[in-house]
């Protein structure tokens, strides 16, 4: 169940950056903090509440598989190495300097953002080459599509349903 | 969209929808078939699938509030590319020992945007830049429903910037310095000494130009950071083609010169490091008069 919580905490985190992503590019205000941090943690509540129904599903079905642990283990590792990527950007970012903070964009934030999607496939499909059986495959590619769907609702709903109306 | 097969001579789909008529701030009315045939012309398959999808009026010209809105939305999203490249902080950074040289006579400066869009170096200089009651902010487009919006945002963060839409060189109270970010590649190469000569009737004593610049990594380099951020085809569209479009650094030094009427011109902002041949994303044509 470890492997499980470590996956909805990247879960929870993917779904803060979703967030965060559904407003940029859309106010355009100078300030963004506000609205910017609301929407993150909208987008990192949401996959909180889906990543939690996740588990429970999973508890009240005796818990994971064998198949499942090993396949969700592999998923932590590859997915750790790109937070951890994102993380050292964040380090890296801190440093008041122009030219560092645009390089982090243009080097790290700009083209992890463009290969998220398929970190997240590649990464799943690597995964569950580890242990192939077909419940197991089944639930990691539900996992997966539960990323995309709060990342989906974070940009479509999550703006004009909700924070649309409150930046004037 | 192959950033490979962006070219140099296209234009901007900004540009192509939106006609000014010269010596005045007035739309003039852009045939849908006329800029297909232009974008067919140039050999531009992006620009003409985008362009096929904005609506038009009976006449088979464009519909303006269409337009506008859909230049607004670009114009937000194009201003991540101003905040993650830092335009505001290097702006400001060129500006305070800039002000301080030109401020000896404790004259308050004023700085004019030229070609604004929505505003956004200006509003972050009113908003983060700390440059006080030293300076007065004025951006002018030609574009209302740019200047329209750039008001709104001022106007709901409180910030303390004039936009107005027409001519920044025919203004009532001249520029001290004039500042630009994204305008020069907009300007044929050989136009742009008239543009920087303009600056100098209009009694201008410094400006500061910044646009991208012109390297093989430019255009691959926007490409990923216009699709990983931007919603809109014709923002990724303009955004890819900025840099593609990008005027070459000996040029632009070249055009200022030639329209700087004698006063000391430079480059600000080369290599990132001297050890690394990557060039900044943008860089800055600046001029000073003694």
């Amino acid at each position: 169940m470890n492997v499980g919580f470590a996956l909805v905490g990247l879960m929870v985190l993917d779904g803060a950056f979703a967030g965060f992503r559904a407003v940029m590019g859309r106010t355009g205000r100078v300030r963004l903090g506000p609205i910017a941090v609301r929407s993150a943690l909208l987008g990192a509540g949401f996959a909180a509440i889906l990543g939690g129904c996740f588990l429970q599903a999973m508890a009240m079905a005796g818990g994971p598989s064998a198949a499942l642990v090993t396949i969700g283990e592999q998923l932590v590792g590859v997915y750790s190495v790109y937070a951890a990527l994102i993380a050292v950007g964040f380090a890296l970012r801190a440093i008041p300097n122009v030219d560092v903070r645009t390089l982090t964009s243009v080097l790290i934030f700009g083209p992890l953002t463009l290969l998220r999607p398929f970190v997240i496939v590649g990464g799943a499909a690597w995964a569950a080459l580890a242990a192939p059986e077909p419940a197991a495959v089944g639930v990691t590619a539900l996992g997966v599509i539960c990323v995309f769907f709060v990342e989906q609702c974070c940009e479509h709903w999550l703006w004009r349903g909700v924070l649309h109306a409150q930046v004037p | 969209m192959n950033p490979w097969r962006f070219r140099y001579a296209w234009l901007e789909l900004s540009d192509h929808l939106i006609h000014i008529a010269p010596g005045s701030t007035e739309r003039i009315p852009v045939s849908r078939d006329a800029v297909l045939a232009a974008l067919e012309a140039e050999g531009n398959p992006y620009g003409a699938a985008i362009v096929g999808s904005v609506p038009v009026e009976d006449d088979g010209c464009f519909v303006p509030e269409a337009v506008d809105a859909l230049l607004v939305r670009c114009h937000r999203e194009l201003q991540r590319l101003a905040l993650e490249l830092q335009q505001g902080p290097r702006t400001r950074d060129r500006l305070i020992p800039l002000i301080a040289r030109l401020r000896r006579d404790g004259r308050r400066i004023r700085i004019v945007d030229v070609g604004c869009g929505i505003g956004y170096v200006l509003r972050w200089l009113a908003a983060r830049g700390g440059l006080g009651d030293a300076v007065e902010l004025v951006g002018c487009d030609f574009n209302a429903a740019l200047i329209a919006e750039a008001r709104r945002l001022a106007q709901a963060e409180r910030l303390d910037v004039t936009f107005l839409a027409q001519d920044a060189f025919t203004l009532d109270v001249p520029a001290d310095i004039y500042l630009s970010s994204g305008v020069l590649h907009h300007i044929p190469l050989d136009a742009l000494p008239a543009f920087f000569a303009a600056q100098e009737r209009a009694g201008a004593r410094a400006w500061l130009h910044a646009d991208f610049q012109a390297s093989p990594l430019a255009a691959p380099g926007s490409w990923v950071f216009h699709r990983a951020r931007m919603r809109e085809p014709l923002a990724v569209h303009d955004g890819i083609l900025s840099a593609v479009r990008a005027h070459p650094t000996d040029g632009l030094l070249a055009a200022a010169r030639a329209g700087a009427n004698g006063a000391r011109v430079e480059q600000l902002g080369g290599p990132v490091f001297s050890w690394l041949p990557m060039a900044r994303a943008m860089h800055t044509i600046a001029m000073e008069r003694e």
